[in-house]
């Protein structure tokens, strides 16, 4: 091996071990030196002395050794005496670099020329791939640095993960409505976790109310409130529909506690779900509240009661019992004095109903005009029965609404605890319907009230139908003058021919028509009727001249009455037939009138303006006030059946049919008596004076057949004399 | 006496040298005032004591006692276990006094973790004399821990070209001396400026021989493999070494002291590398200083004739240099067999390693004849 390869080799191992370019480019110049017997050496790179060898380090001739290296060659000072000649060789790298070298004693040879440029080349290449190593090493300090910053992102993110995670669960128990202590718990739980210390919520009005430190401060400023140092804490206001009701706080374990920006928006933000819950379960009590009371008057709703009535069984079993409490002519109410009015009503009637009860008893509105009472230790059905006449008799004295007074009454229907809750309450659903029909305060239900139930739904349902069917018919009951026996008019009366039935009484379906709501349009469809039917009698029959001209009676029941439309109906009746309205009797029962007196003044009032005639039907059974009486514009008493049942039974009878015929003489009111059956009865009705009647003994009510039949005889002076011309007539035909 | 500053009258007014020896009669502070007390004779206001003492004495108490000697005087020094220069004294110390020298002692102790840093440190003393015309820079170091050249480098690395470098590492158990302190594995230095130059000549008898030996693992001075085997057996085979010697530590120190390997500095010229020892486990060497892995080696001889030409030629090149002026003392460190014949005071220690730097970068000899001129 030649001396400059030695060298060379020696001098690319050495560099080899150094592991840095400063290192490298240190090591290098003194090897180049050492290689070359030299004084001094120098590395210059990016324009500057990179490295230096044998010059004190303050006596470096800086700008002689650029200078130098610029040229390739040059004098550069030496210390320890004159300057010598220096020798530049280049690097051939990125960095300009130059390996100069100095030697006092002699110049550099050819051979050690050539051994300087392989020193630079090996230097180069040292360099080189150190610079490579050290950007790699950069890179990997870069992407070092990078990881601890991922792992510290990550770890950012992960405890951001775990508070979005929390919340996101505490939302979702939010939004799933969770039992709300829960919730609660589980925010408190998720601030202490997630603040790295014990934390609370306090609560305005709880056993750890907010009064002191943090927690009152937050409350009282509405927002949040950090202390940070020996005893740190921090709380947030919680709110409940926007009022501050308390607040969300922690505190810290660890001395001289701080609490960060990021975590005060966490305590913050947990209390915002607080508050969002609190609300919520306020908003959603509230909501459950609504749905299971009713909004107008504050009872418990049908799902409320139902529900209460089955944990009543289960509980009490046979000690149950439910009233099924149904107001009366609330329809009609409601239609005449408008809907704020029917409300207030139902409003007045929830409450006079829970003044009936006991403390344990439950109230109920089930819809409508439909209430229910759920009466728990019932030892027998007397007490119900106790509750139900406390209902009805609260019931007796008007109510007042918007200064009216007004009259309601109710059907209730008793059902003791067999069975489940929706049995029960049918049951006493139906016993009402019993009370309702038999015009009773109450009824008990029994077993057979079902079937009568059905049976009352079935003819319900077939009399909607009926009058499309044309299975109803109007029939004409003769009205008779006394004195002559004459016929005065007639009394139009409802029949129904069923086609499985058979001919159905009006006593069994005219309440049903009532009750569902069909006896205006029934009411209406035989005003019209009549009206036309005896338009069309006097075109064809007309009066015998001297006579005066017969009428025709329409009955109209309480809730007819009560329409607002009923004088429009009635014109309108009148006008379509051509009947003229002094023709036409409206009849109305005295306990009708009895109801709601102002009002139906007025009403007959305006009835009275249309030029019909008004008459007070089954006289005499209800509870007339004689100074009513006297203002009702009535034109026409018909005296009860009972009254003239008794007119030949005894003095006191009598006595009671000719002081009602004495009234009606005295108030100028002409007197029908009814269900006249005996001749007797009749020569005593006559000797009274009493002006009309009618009843079997003269005729049953007649078809229109029947009745043409007997107007073309003629119907004239005499042809009741015998009283039995028209119920002869009426059977021939 | 002239006022001409170059005068060696005018100089011995203001620079001076003395020179004292001692026997060792197992009186440490006997022989320590004989021979400070010898070489303070000569002048006042000494700036420097430099000695030199044979391992054989109580180098601990010596330190002391010389310290006593000449309280408050810069102290330098080592041992050897090898004679002394002048020949038959146990005990050489050197006086270097004036006010035309300034001197800065410094000792780094533990200085084997990093002999580089060591000879940094070392250097820096130079700061303290740093206004005076030439610089020495006089380095003591244990010769058995460390690569010595790395001493040498970090020396350098501070002092430059300007200064002259000269010293000499111990051999166990040797010991360096500082202030009063006998010391081990130390770095002692003294930094010494003076109004005239200081000359160092460096020359050696050896010749290297036979085949060149491939340098092919080395870890600091720790000679692994030559020629890719160990560096043991190939040493001990081209060495023609007796047998056993693998076998004997002691024996095989004793046998390498006389066959030390070269490296080759340039085309013609060899660098001696001392073989301390081996690690016979291991079947490495132990050398001086590093060899450069990837380099060549040679096994060195000399003969006698070389040896004097040498200490001659390191002589006459040390005072060549002093450009003119007669030197006041010389410092002789290494081959101490044949001494120069000049009517010039020395005193010298031949230690495992000579530090002289005459040209170049290279500062680190061994079995070399170092020769520091004071003028």
């Amino acid at each position: 091996m030649s001396w400059e390869t030695e060298r060379l080799t020696e001098f690319v191992v050495a560099l080899s071990r150094f592991g840095t370019a400063e290192l490298v480019a240190e090591r290098g110049v003194e090897r180049t030196a050492e290689a070359l017997d030299a004084e001094v050496a120098a590395l210059v790179r990016d324009g500057r002395v990179a490295a230096s060898y044998g010059w004190p380090r303050i006596e470096v001739p800086e700008p002689a050794l650029l200078a130098v290296a610029a040229a390739g060659e040059g004098d550069v000072p030496v210390p320890g005496g004159p300057p010598c000649r220096a020798l530049a060789v280049a690097l051939d790298d990125a960095r300009d670099g130059v390996l100069l070298v100095a030697r006092r004693h002699e110049p550099l040879q050819d051979a050690e020329v050539t051994l300087l440029r392989g020193l630079a080349r090996g230097l180069a290449q040292s360099l080189q791939l150190l610079d490579v190593v050290e950007n790699e090493r950069a890179l990997r300090v870069r992407s070092e640095q990078q990881a601890l910053e991922n792992t510290r992102l990550l770890k950012d993110l992960r405890e951001r993960q775990r508070l979005l995670e929390a919340l996101g669960s505490i939302q979702r128990a939010i939004s799933h409505r969770a039992p709300l202590e829960g919730t609660l718990d589980a925010i408190v739980a998720t601030a202490a976790e997630l603040l790295h210390g014990p934390a609370a919520l306090q609560l305005i009005g709880s056993d750890t109310p907010p009064d002191a430190g943090v927690w009152a401060r937050a409350v009282a400023d509405s927002r949040l409130h950090v202390v940070e140092g020996a005893e740190a804490a921090m709380a947030a206001p919680v709110h409940e529909q926007g009022d501050v009701i308390g607040a969300l706080g922690v505190r810290s374990r660890a001395p001289q506690r701080t609490y960060s920006r990021a975590e005060q928006e966490i305590l913050i933000a947990l209390a915002e779900n607080a508050s969002l819950a609190l609300t919520d379960a306020k908003t959603v009590g509230a909501m459950v509240h609504q749905a299971l009371h009713d909004t107008l008057t504050g009872l418990p709703n049908r799902a409320l009661f139902v529900d209460r009535l089955a944990h009543a069984l289960n509980r009490r079993g046979a000690e149950v019992a439910v009233l099924f409490i149904d107001l009366d002519r609330f329809k009609a109410i409601n239609d005449t004095l408008g809907h704020a009015a029917g409300d207030a009503l139902l409003v007045a009637v929830a409450q006079r109903i829970g003044r009936c009860l006991r403390g344990a008893d439950t109230a109920a509105r089930l819809g409508g005009d439909e209430f229910a009472v759920l009466l728990e230790d019932v030892q027998d059905v007397g007490d119900a029965v106790a509750v139900a006449e406390r209902i009805a008799r609260s019931f007796r004295s008007a109510f007042t609404l918007d200064g009216h007074e007004v009259f309601c009454g109710c059907s209730i229907g008793i059902a003791r605890g067999y069975g489940g809750g929706e049995e029960l309450l049918r049951n006493a659903d139906v016993a009402m319907y019993r009370a309702k029909a038999q015009g009773h305060d109450w009824a008990v239900f029994e077993p057979s009230m079902r079937a009568e139930v059905m049976e009352r739904l079935e003819l319900e349902a077939d009399l909607r139908k009926a009058e499309e069917r044309g299975e109803l018919e109007v029939h004409y009951q003769p009205l008779v003058a006394l004195a002559d026996g004459s016929l005065a008019g007639f009394e139009a009366l409802i029949r129904w021919r069923h086609p499985r039935r058979g001919i159905v009484a009006p006593s069994a379906f005219i309440p049903v028509a009532e009750e569902s709501g069909l006896i205006h349009a029934l009411g209406r469809w035989v005003l019209n009727t009549a009206c036309s039917q005896a338009a069309h009698w006097d075109r064809v029959c007309p009066t015998p001249a001297g006579r005066a001209p017969r009428w025709i009676t329409v009955n109209l029941s309480g809730l007819e009455l009560e329409r607002p439309d009923l004088v429009d109906q009635v014109a309108a009746a009148l006008d379509a037939s051509g009947l003229a309205a002094e023709r036409l009797v409206l009849e109305i029962t005295e306990t009708v009138l009895m109801h709601d007196t102002e009002a139906t003044i007025e009403r007959l009032a305006t009835l009275k303006e249309l030029g019909v005639r008004l008459a007070v039907d089954d006289f005499g059974t209800g509870y007339s006030s004689l100074r009513y009486l006297s203002r009702f514009p009535i034109d026409l008493l018909k005296m009860a059946k009972p009254f003239v049942d008794g007119v030949d039974q005894g003095e006191q009878g009598a006595a009671l049919a000719r002081t009602i015929i004495d009234l009606g003489a005295s108030l100028d009111l002409a007197i029908i008596a009814e269900g006249i059956e005996l001749g007797a009865q009749l020569s005593r009705l006559r000797s009274m004076a009493c002006e009309y009647g009618q009843g079997y003994l003269f005729a049953r009510p007649l078809t229109v057949r029947q009745i043409e039949a007997l107007l073309a005889q003629g119907g004239g002076l005499g042809g009741f004399q015998s009283g039995g011309a028209l119920y002869a007539a009426g059977r021939a035909s | 006496m002239g006022t001409d500053p170059r005068s060696s009258a005018a100089v011995v007014r203001t620079r001076w040298a003395g020179f004292g020896q001692a026997t060792d009669h197992g009186d440490p502070a006997a022989a320590a005032r004989d021979a400070v007390g010898q070489a303070l004779q000569h002048g006042d206001d000494p700036a420097l004591l430099i000695a030199f003492a044979t391992a054989a004495q109580a180098l601990p108490a010596l330190a002391a006692a010389l310290q006593d000697a000449a309280p408050g005087v810069p102290l330098v020094g080592a041992s050897s276990t090898r004679p002394l220069a002048p020949p038959g004294a146990d005990l050489a110390v050197v006086a270097l006094g004036g006010p035309g020298f300034a001197v800065s002692t410094v000792a780094i102790e533990r200085a084997a973790a990093d002999l580089r840093a060591a000879g940094i440190e070392a250097a820096a003393a130079l700061g303290d004399v740093a206004d005076r015309d030439h610089h020495a820079l006089l380095l003591v170091a244990d010769g058995c821990v460390g690569d010595q050249h790395e001493l040498v480098r970090g020396a350098y690395s501070i002092a430059g070209a300007g200064v002259s470098l000269i010293g000499a590492t111990t051999r166990v158990p040797g010991v360096q001396l500082h202030a009063g302190d006998a010391l081990t594995g130390a770095v002692v230095a003294a930094a010494i400026g003076s109004d005239a130059p200081f000359g160092v000549g460096v020359a050696h008898g050896w010749q290297a021989i036979g085949q060149a030996l491939h340098v092919t693992r080395t870890a600091g001075a720790d000679l692994l493999t030559l020629d890719g085997r160990p560096a043991l057996d190939v040493y001990l085979e081209r060495t023609s070494a007796p047998e056993g010697l693998d076998q004997d530590a002691a024996g095989f120190a004793r046998f390498a002291d006389g066959h030390p390997l070269g490296v080759r500095l340039r085309a013609e010229e060899h660098h001696v590398r001392l073989v301390l020892g081996a690690d016979l486990s291991r079947r490495s060497l132990r050398t001086s200083a590093e060899l450069p892995q990837g380099g060549q080696a040679w096994l060195m001889v000399r003969d006698g004739q070389a040896v004097t030409r040498a200490a001659l030629e390191a002589t006459d090149a040390a005072i060549a240099r002093l450009d003119g002026r007669a030197p006041l003392a010389l410092l002789v460190f290494g081959e101490l067999q044949t001494l120069a014949d000049v009517d010039v005071p020395l005193a010298g220690l031949s230690g495992a390693g000579e530090i002289a730097r005459a040209r170049g970068a290279n500062g680190f000899h061994n079995d070399t004849h170092a020769v520091l001129a004071i003028a």
